[in-house]
């Protein structure tokens, strides 16, 4: 009866060695999307979603990508998503992955032989009032929390409008360029300037 | 450090003091009669207060005297039977400390709107529109003096005519404008400044260690056991407990399960419950073959279709129906099941549990969980008794519970950091090269963007961790406060 508690934890211990966490994936991207992706390099097994329930909006989805072994983990989190940006379904942001942990599966069964043991205090307790605090602080943190979510999702969109800024001055640019090779503008001033044709 | 400094009156003549009408700090206005809120740094919950004054010294600068008002978290064990509702607070009246005091601007924070729902003739109602729009309300006077609390009001609080205080017919905002009528009556209480001037008025800084130390019947721990002592709450606190720890039900489930518990018998006994799980996998199992034996009500068959639908449906409709219910600050490495049996335990409900995922966002030592009730009664049982208790786990920390809100997705629009670039003279390949996953090459211009995006990824990295570590450390230095071992 433990053994077999034990059995499942283990399984599920080994199953965590073999998954990579990947993050800053674009809501729109799947499961098949990820197995074609990742699958130029490894064999993947399973695609989990994580579920975003506490923070809104667009915010970049996560994902737990089985692969087959763990040495297969450790190689793409090391020597593709590291070494390069990689993409996935859309430039330029890269997606980060690394080694998967046991706490981020919300399916993770009980740790065996775990005892957990519940008290309420009683109100004369002085521990009482130190708990109080306890329970505000907690409060507290979740509030800064988001308040940082908030601020790292604002630092993201103005860094996305900036590049967006940028793309746009150099797309102009080179669709000038391509519209003076276009209709022969530039070889008649080279020949004005006495400007090599090859120095174009 | 903000401190609500108690400045010491002196007599009208020996010091220069002018009053205003309207004060500015920190970009905001605040006008006489203005319901504002203050703030100490390191205490847990504002203050509120009316000024009735506001004093323009020419060596301390201009500080603003309030009337203060009390949270029925603070004047909780003179509430007796009375039962305020969730946004109400109580009007200090009588003499003694706690009235009022007079505070530098530092701990001035904001203003609120708050409104007097008092049957008094002298008191205009609000309309609905008010009540709704109001932060907080008020219908009782709290006396400092005599530590009651009472609906009627008496003439003069504080030397102020009291009607200054109830509501005027303005139809916005409740501030008093200086012109009316009530600023004139003010003035009178101001003429009678030094007679209230002679009364006591120490350095207080927090009203509720004034309640505590200095009053007779204090809100001391001391004071909570002789409440306690008091035969009524004794018997209430004993039928609260024996609720939450029935072990009659849960016995008769096959399971290797050992509940003790001891009842109250001094004021001073803690209650304990100690749950050993063995083989959680089995326990589980059992529990759904007991649900399936159980006397098919409806409710039950429900409950059992729900288990079976996928938690991405089960969460919004428990929102709606009000039965979700959020656990924070549990252990991280907690499982669902886990979960589900200690609410099974603790609070004889049987419910469905799911850990959220910790991210890097999470502080690593905070574990949430959404639990789905039977019933909203159940639901709103719970989220009350872990609000007024505290129930400790294991690990010494207080469990929060929550009533669960879940935020819903925007609409997708284009993902923050990815582009469409549409070039005039762009192949089917090219097109398909930017969808298909790739590593990008160094001398390509996504190849710079995409290092930016590295950059700002690793800042944010970075701040995560500094914030988590600094949560940490609050976390940890609050514990060595606490002298229970678990």
């Amino acid at each position: 009866m433990a053994s077999i508690a034990e059995k499942e934890y283990d399984a599920f211990q080994e199953r965590v060695r073999r998954t990579i966490y990947i993050d800053n994936l674009s809501p729109q991207v799947n499961e098949s999307v990820l197995k074609k992706g990742l699958g130029q390099y490894v064999t993947v097994k399973d695609v989990r979603f994580i579920p975003n329930y506490s923070e809104p909006k667009n915010t970049a989805r996560c994902a737990l990508v089985e692969v087959e072994t763990s040495e297969q983990a450790q190689e793409i989190i090391k020597d593709v998503i590291d070494a390069y940006p990689f993409m996935i379904l859309g430039i330029p942001r890269p997606v980060r992955a690394r080694p998967a942990e046991e706490e981020m599966f919300d399916d993770r069964p009980a740790k065996p032989g775990r005892r957990i043991e519940l008290q309420w205090l009683h109100p004369n307790d002085p521990d009482f009032q130190v708990a109080w605090k306890l329970k505000r602080l907690v409060k507290k943190h979740a509030a800064e929390a988001s308040f940082m979510m908030k601020q790292q999702l604002e630092a993201e969109e103005k860094l996305a409008k900036q590049q967006e800024e940028m793309l746009k001055v150099n797309k102009e640019k080179l669709m000038l360029i391509d519209g003076v090779m276009d209709d022969k503008s530039a070889f008649r001033l080279a020949s004005y300037y006495n400007v090599n044709d090859a120095e174009i | 450090m903000k401190m609500l400094v108690e400045v010491p009156q002196k007599e009208n003549g020996k010091r220069k003091v002018h009053s205003s009408e309207y004060v500015t700090y920190d970009g905001v206005v605040y006008n006489l009669h203005d319901y504002v809120i203050l703030y100490q740094h390191g205490k847990t919950e504002t203050y509120i207060g009316k000024i009735i004054e506001i004093i323009d010294t020419p060596h301390s600068g201009k500080q603003v005297k309030v009337v203060w008002f009390f949270r029925p978290s603070e004047i909780r064990n003179y509430l007796g039977d009375y039962k305020p509702r969730w946004n109400e607070i109580f009007l200090a009246s009588g003499d003694g400390q706690g009235l009022s005091n007079t505070n530098l601007l530092d701990g001035v924070t904001a203003k609120c709107t708050v409104v007097c729902t008092s049957k008094d003739k002298r008191n205009h109602l609000p309309s609905k529109k008010q009540l709704r729009s109001a932060d907080y309300i008020f219908r009782c006077t709290f006396d400092v003096g005599k530590l009651k609390i009472s609906r009627k009001f008496p003439n003069k609080i504080y030397g102020i005519k009291v009607e200054n205080f109830f509501n005027t017919r303005t139809g916005g905002h409740l501030r008093l404008m200086p012109t009316q009528t009530p600023h004139l009556s003010y003035r009178e209480g101001n003429s009678k400044k030094p007679q209230v001037g002679t009364a006591t008025l120490t350095k207080v800084h927090c009203l509720a260690n004034v309640n505590l130390s200095a009053m007779p019947k204090s809100i001391s721990l001391d004071g909570v056991q002789e409440k306690m002592h008091s035969g009524l709450s004794v018997q209430r606190a004993k039928r609260l407990f024996l609720e939450n720890f029935s072990s009659s039900e849960s016995l008769k489930l096959e399971r290797m399960k050992k509940i003790r518990f001891s009842e109250v018998e001094t004021a001073t006994a803690h209650q304990r419950v100690e749950v050993m799980l063995e083989a959680p996998n089995e326990v589980s199992s059992q529990v759904e073959q007991d649900q399936a034996t159980n006397r098919e009500n409806d409710t039950e068959r429900s409950w059992l279709k729900k288990m079976i639908t996928p938690w991405e449906e089960r969460l919004p409709e428990a929102e709606k129906e009000g039965t979700l219910v959020l656990l924070e600050n549990l252990d991280p490495t907690y499982s669902s099941s886990e979960i589900e049996e200690m609410v099974l335990s603790v609070f004889n409900e049987r419910v469905q549990a799911k850990m959220m995922a910790q991210t890097p966002f999470s502080c690593p030592l905070y574990g949430k969980a959404f639990v789905i009730f039977k019933s909203k009664d159940a639901a709103n049982t719970v989220i009350c008794k872990l609000d007024r208790g505290c129930l400790m786990l294991t690990d010494q920390r207080p469990v929060v519970g929550s009533a669960g809100i879940l935020k819903k997705p925007e609409e997708s629009k284009l993902f923050t950091g990815h582009y469409e670039i549409r070039m005039k003279r762009q192949t089917e390949d090219e097109r398909t090269a930017v969808a298909t996953a790739h590593c990008s090459q160094k001398n390509t211009l996504e190849y710079g963007m995409a290092m930016k995006w590295r950059l700002l990824q690793e800042k944010t990295r970075r701040w995560w961790k500094q914030l988590h570590e600094n949560q940490m450390k609050e976390i940890l230095e609050l514990k060595k406060q606490l002298k229970i071992n678990i």
